[in-house]
């Protein structure tokens, strides 16, 4: 840096004084972190550790929402009809770059990340419903809550029973609206009541974009 | 979930947060954004914990940069504008107490995009090609986004009256 270029540098040091303190949450942000690559998710099954905080969520969706009766289980695509599916895939491996033209992986929210996907999960035309909750007050992050259609409970409860424990990343489940991936959450037990949430985003916004996009098909 | 990895993660930010919301405040120039950029940032970090711990500063700073000038990444895919002729000289302002605040002023006034390459010029004080890559756009991008960034400054600070200088070679 020469000389002469002083004045902006000491400008730009003087704005970085006026920055705000820190406050940070660092057990908040560090939970939020380990939801976002692996996503916790559960339903009813309180008294998983890593997702405590939606223990109350969960409980009051198991009681809420009865599981329906059996359908098939299977595995691909089903219910294709418009708008566009969203789809279930399992993931196979997650590449820490951007997809290579001519690969079958699909892109994340990221642009960072390539899934590749293995030919295991399924499609729905639509969610129940979607919405954007916020466990409790004082807590980081939101969370976006869905509930699946009644005609797509059991086949997402095999689906997720066959994923459950698994290696990671085998263990974790692509959720795919436009061929991006919006979503990879981690099964940590098998989800038999069609309803569930997953982690969206420190901030609102972040969980109201999400919501957007997997709207926007 | 790694018991120590969460300590580490936990020390690591408890030790540059401060330094890192400087940069995010002068990256947004807003106290929210900035709170908002670095905790994003630090989400991210936790979540590929075990892969950046060795480095994790360098990791969380490039979030931060690519977080604000994300534009860039779309505009990847265009053809780059380069400069035939790289901004190698500098225009400032005269050192006057009265200059130096209308200069703070400008430089918040500016686009992100275009503070983020002077952040990265003149405070990080880091080369193009190493301002380029952690943009992920080209050297030419860099060098046309600061030219512009000065002229800019230039243009908000030249009504105010204040005396300026052109240097360079």
């Amino acid at each position: 840096m020469t000389e002469p270029d002083a004045p902006i540098t000491i400008a730009l040091r003087d704005l970085a004084e006026q920055a705000p303190a820190p406050g940070l949450n660092t057990d908040a942000l560090w939970r939020a972190g380990r939801r976002r690559r692996w996503a916790a998710i559960t339903t009813s099954v309180a008294g998983i550790a890593a997702a405590a905080v939606l223990v109350p969520l969960a409980v009051l969706s198991a009681s809420a929402h009865p599981a329906p009766e059996a359908v098939p289980a299977s595995s691909g695509s089903a219910g294709l009809h418009r708008p566009p599916p969203i789809q279930f895939r399992q993931v196979s491996r997650i590449a820490d770059s951007r997809c290579p033209a001519g690969s079958h992986g699909l892109p994340g929210t990221s642009k960072d990340e390539c899934f590749y996907l293995t030919h295991t999960g399924m499609a729905i035309s639509r969610f129940a419903s979607v919405t954007i909750v916020q466990p409790s007050p004082g807590t980081s992050g939101y969370w976006l809550s869905f509930r699946l259609q009644p005609a797509d409970v059991n086949r997402y409860a095999n689906l997720t029973q066959k994923l459950q424990n698994l290696a990671s990343p085998h263990d974790q489940l692509a959720i795919i609206a436009n061929r991006v991936v919006l979503l990879h959450p981690q099964i940590v037990a098998p989800l038999d009541l069609g309803v569930f949430q997953i982690y969206a985003g420190h901030t609102r916004a972040q969980a109201e974009q999400l919501l957007h996009r997997l709207q926007q098909r | 979930m790694n018991e120590r990895d969460r300590q580490e993660f936990a020390e690591f930010a408890a030790a540059r947060s401060s330094a890192l919301i400087r940069l995010a405040y002068v990256l947004t120039a807003d106290q929210h954004a900035a709170e908002d950029l670095l905790q994003t940032a630090l989400t991210r970090a936790a979540a590929h914990w075990e892969r950046i711990h060795t480095a994790p500063e360098a990791y969380v700073r490039q979030i931060m940069y690519r977080e604000q000038v994300s534009w860039w990444r779309r505009r990847a895919r265009r053809r780059e504008t380069t400069m035939a002729d790289p901004p190698e000289q500098a225009w400032v302002p005269a050192a006057s107490a009265e200059a130096r605040l209308d200069l703070l002023q400008a430089l918040r006034a500016l686009p992100a995009r275009k503070r983020a390459v002077l952040v990265l010029r003149y405070l990080e004080d880091l080369p193009e090609a190493q301002v380029a890559d952690i943009l992920g756009c080209s050297v030419g991008t860099v060098r046309s986004q600061t030219h512009k960034a000065i002229t800019q400054l230039r243009s908000m600070l030249a009504p105010a009256g204040l005396s300026s200088t052109e240097v360079g070679p």
